[in-house]
């Protein structure tokens, strides 16, 4: 691919002595949508804050956009909101998004565009305080916006977030894509991976499939992704028990990342 | 009325606290500065140093356990855990009980050690026996939890919450009798003294300067501290472990 | 301290925030002006209590600044809005000194209520004018919020933070002079309140009401305060930490 948005090669990582990653190496082409999805306690959450530079590294590199992953010219080009939404409980959504403008030395306009953009104009004047769970990811989400970053890094955005309002996000995410904007998205909701250009199935800090979201399902022979993953999670398991008890291994799904490959991930038209 | 199971309460916050190191370190050896310092200021008037040296030893077990009480129950209140503890068959006098010797266990230690340092390296001279003023001084860390647990109750952030303690420690401190005897105050000052309880408590350990066993005044001002307790107690257990909020 | 758009936009945020808890604005402005009435009627009369007086003059609005900056990173750190300051362009310098500006104006208040207070209500009375008082008023506050952001970023959460007014906060109150003249101590106390943050503000205050205009002993005390407040501001930036396990 040409210069790859992010990429990420040996990635060591270690929390409170347990290691959370190990070895892991991937690139992700820009502007496209990529679904990391998994169990919680996979190292979703910690991959992303590598991405972002917010978390402490044992070994390995990540960059993005060519650069080192963290560093002062990046922050103006990446944009990222973390899993529990987090912001000012006092200022009102307006004005949160008003600050992380300034911020980003983005003018007001692009405040009240963002926040338009993930749908809260009505309560543009509310504290954020007062939001409810749905509301206050969008908040958040609009905070990230507002910077027009060029690599977009989402923890499990739609959580929570009724079904219309979801779809109505992950159309915005692909148009954003359109304009060269690289999303990196993560979710246990495995409906959601439908929207994606590409998943990254993530489990005990591993990959266990990387491919176009058809190409997973056809692999693991069946249209529902929750199915697909836990068959792909269960495949290797069957076959040590199978040999454990001297039976013929079942074939395993073709397709299954053998160990962390780079791979482009194909635009397949599935939407 | 409490069962053993406080003992399951205090286990759990003497773990919490225990996990803090830096904050324990500091609470360890706040005290004993403070009495050196006090030292180093007043040698040359020893029977001002006996006096704040003694009201001094007393009455700080009553600061650290504020702390512990106040920030530690204001975020439980906040977080959902007191909520949730609060739905457990855990009786709430337990509950209480077991914040109490959770957040006092710790001030045992603190007591020994200022003790040590005070009467044994710098040698302060007081009259009463110095079990006396240890007790005094568990009383004393008693009575700053149920301050502490009032303090949750006056504030809604922890910011606030760390604005109180100058904004009640200082009128607190300088109406308490440390610096002018409540006998001697007038007026209006000696009024508000009357409903702190820090007076009571200094009253008490005021005794044991030129008495060398517990008299009537003594009794009087360490009762009137532990049915201050019970009330702030009591009151605890109405607001910060109501089972239904709205 | 550094004065970029992203400084002046945290302290608006700061101030914001402020604005709509006004229980802890009024606390924060009004707290030293009331602590200096209670202290004033321990003491029987006015000349009893100018020298204690003015040096609380410095020292409430220094004492409760820092009892404010001691949480200010905490409170950030714990809400998570830390990490997300943390992934924009802000750099953690920029975040400290937002604090410190928008510190800058609660001081003024703070000043303005409690020299209006000690001059008015309490009877203080010093050799300098009234607005050079208040201006070294303010700069202790300043000062005092500097102090605690140093703190704060040392700490992991605000109790942690809390414990440092009886461990570090009451040794200097008490070694400073405020209770007891520095001049009656022990040697090695008098040599070691030589080289205490909060020396810098007691010795201001007292020069101020010893000598018309301070006098040299004011200006070395505002240089140590100016110095003490760069150095802190730099400590606490460094301490905060970008990449966290």
């Amino acid at each position: 691919m040409s210069m790859p948005a992010i990429q990420v090669t040996d990635l060591v990582v270690r929390r409170g002595g347990r290691l959370v990653i190990d070895g892991l190496s991937f690139a992700i082409a820009p502007g496209t949508v990529t679904g990391l999805l998994g169990p919680s306690g996979s190292g979703k959450t910690t991959l992303l804050r590598c991405v972002v530079g917010v978390q402490k590294v044992c070994s390995g590199e990540v960059r993005v956009l060519g650069q080192p992953a963290g560093c002062a010219p990046l922050r103006q080009e990446v944009g990222y909101v973390t899993q529990s939404p987090n912001a000012y409980a006092d200022l009102t959504v307006e004005e949160n998004v008003r600050h992380f403008a300034a911020l980003y030395g983005r003018p007001k306009q692009a405040a009240t565009a963002a926040v338009a953009r993930v749908g809260l104009t009505d309560a543009a004047k509310q504290l954020f305080r007062t939001l409810s769970g749905g509301q206050r990811a969008r908040a958040c989400l609009a905070c990230a916006l507002v910077a027009n970053p060029r690599v977009l890094v989402l923890d499990e955005p739609t959580a929570g977030q009724d079904p219309v309002l979801r779809r109505e996000l992950w159309q915005y995410f692909a148009k954003l894509a359109e304009t060269g904007v690289t999303i990196l998205v993560s979710s246990h909701v495995m409906d959601e991976a439908a929207r994606c250009d590409r998943l990254l199935l993530m489990r005990d800090g591993e990959f266990i499939a990387d491919d176009a979201p058809a190409v997973i399902r056809a692999s693991a022979g069946t249209d529902d992704l929750d199915e697909a993953f836990l068959r792909l999670v269960e495949a290797p398991q069957l076959a040590a028990t199978a040999s454990l008890n001297g039976q013929r291994t079942p074939a395993t799904p073709a397709g299954v990342a053998a160990g962390p490959t780079a791979k482009d991930g194909s635009r397949a038209n599935y939407r | 009325m409490p069962t053993r199971n406080f003992v399951h309460v205090s286990a759990r916050v003497f773990r919490e606290l225990r996990r803090d190191y830096r904050t324990m370190t500091l609470f360890i050896i706040s005290p004993a500065l403070v009495q050196i310092v006090l030292y180093g200021m007043l040698s040359t008037h020893p029977n001002t140093y006996n006096r704040c040296g003694l009201i001094v030893m007393g009455l700080f077990p009553s600061a650290p356990t504020f702390l512990f009480a106040a920030f530690m129950v204001h975020r439980e209140r906040h977080s959902g855990t007191m909520e949730h503890l609060l739905t457990t068959p855990v009786a709430r006098a337990d509950i209480v009980l077991g914040y109490i010797v959770g957040f006092t266990l710790p001030a045992i230690v603190q007591v020994a050690i200022s003790f040590a340092i005070t009467y044994g390296i710098l040698g302060i001279d007081v009259a009463g026996p110095w079990w006396t003023v240890g007790l005094l001084a568990m009383l004393n860390s008693v009575l700053g939890v149920g301050i502490g647990l009032f303090a949750t109750n006056l504030v809604r952030t922890e910011f606030q919450l760390v604005l109180t303690l100058p904004v009640l420690g200082v009128p607190h401190l300088s109406l308490s009798g440390l610096f002018r005897p409540y006998n001697e105050m007038v007026g209006w000052q000696h009024a508000i003294a009357t409903f702190l309880p820090w007076r009571y408590a200094v009253g008490a350990l005021a005794e044991l300067k030129d008495h060398t066993t517990v008299n009537a005044t003594l009794l009087f001002n360490a009762a009137v501290t532990a049915g201050i307790c019970v009330l702030l107690f009591t009151v605890a257990v109405q607001t910060v472990f109501r089972r239904r909020t709205a | 301290m550094i004065f970029t758009r992203i400084t002046l936009a945290i302290a608006q945020r700061a101030l914001r925030e402020l604005r709509r808890e006004p229980r802890s604005f009024v606390f924060l402005v009004g707290a030293p002006a009331l602590l200096l009435c209670v202290v004033r009627y321990v003491f029987n009369s006015p000349e009893e209590f100018a020298g204690t007086g003015a040096m609380m003059v410095g020292v409430f609005p220094a004492f409760s600044m820092m009892v404010v900056g001691s949480i200010m990173v905490v409170r950030e750190r714990n809400r998570g809005t830390l990490e997300a300051v943390l992934a924009t362009p802000a750099s953690r310098l920029e975040l400290v000194c937002g604090y410190l500006a928008a510190a800058v104006t609660l001081a003024f208040f703070q000043a303005l209520c409690t020299t209006a207070v000690a001059f008015g209500v309490c009877d203080l009375d010093t050799a300098s004018p009234i607005w050079l008082v208040g201006l070294v008023a303010m700069l202790s506050g300043i000062f005092g919020m500097s102090l605690g952001l140093a703190v704060s970023a040392l700490s992991k959460n605000e109790g942690e933070a809390s414990h440092f007014i009886p461990g570090a906060m009451v040794p200097q109150l008490l070694i400073s002079g405020c209770f007891w003249p520095v001049a009656e101590m022990t040697s090695w106390l008098r040599t070691v309140e030589g080289y205490l943050p909060l020396s810098a503000v007691t010795r201001s205050m007292t020069a101020l009401r010893e000598n018309r205009f301070g006098g040299m002993s004011l200006v070395y005390s505002v240089i140590a305060m100016l110095a003490i407040i760069a150095v802190s501001q730099v400590g606490a930036a460094a301490s905060i930490r970008r990449r966290t396990a």
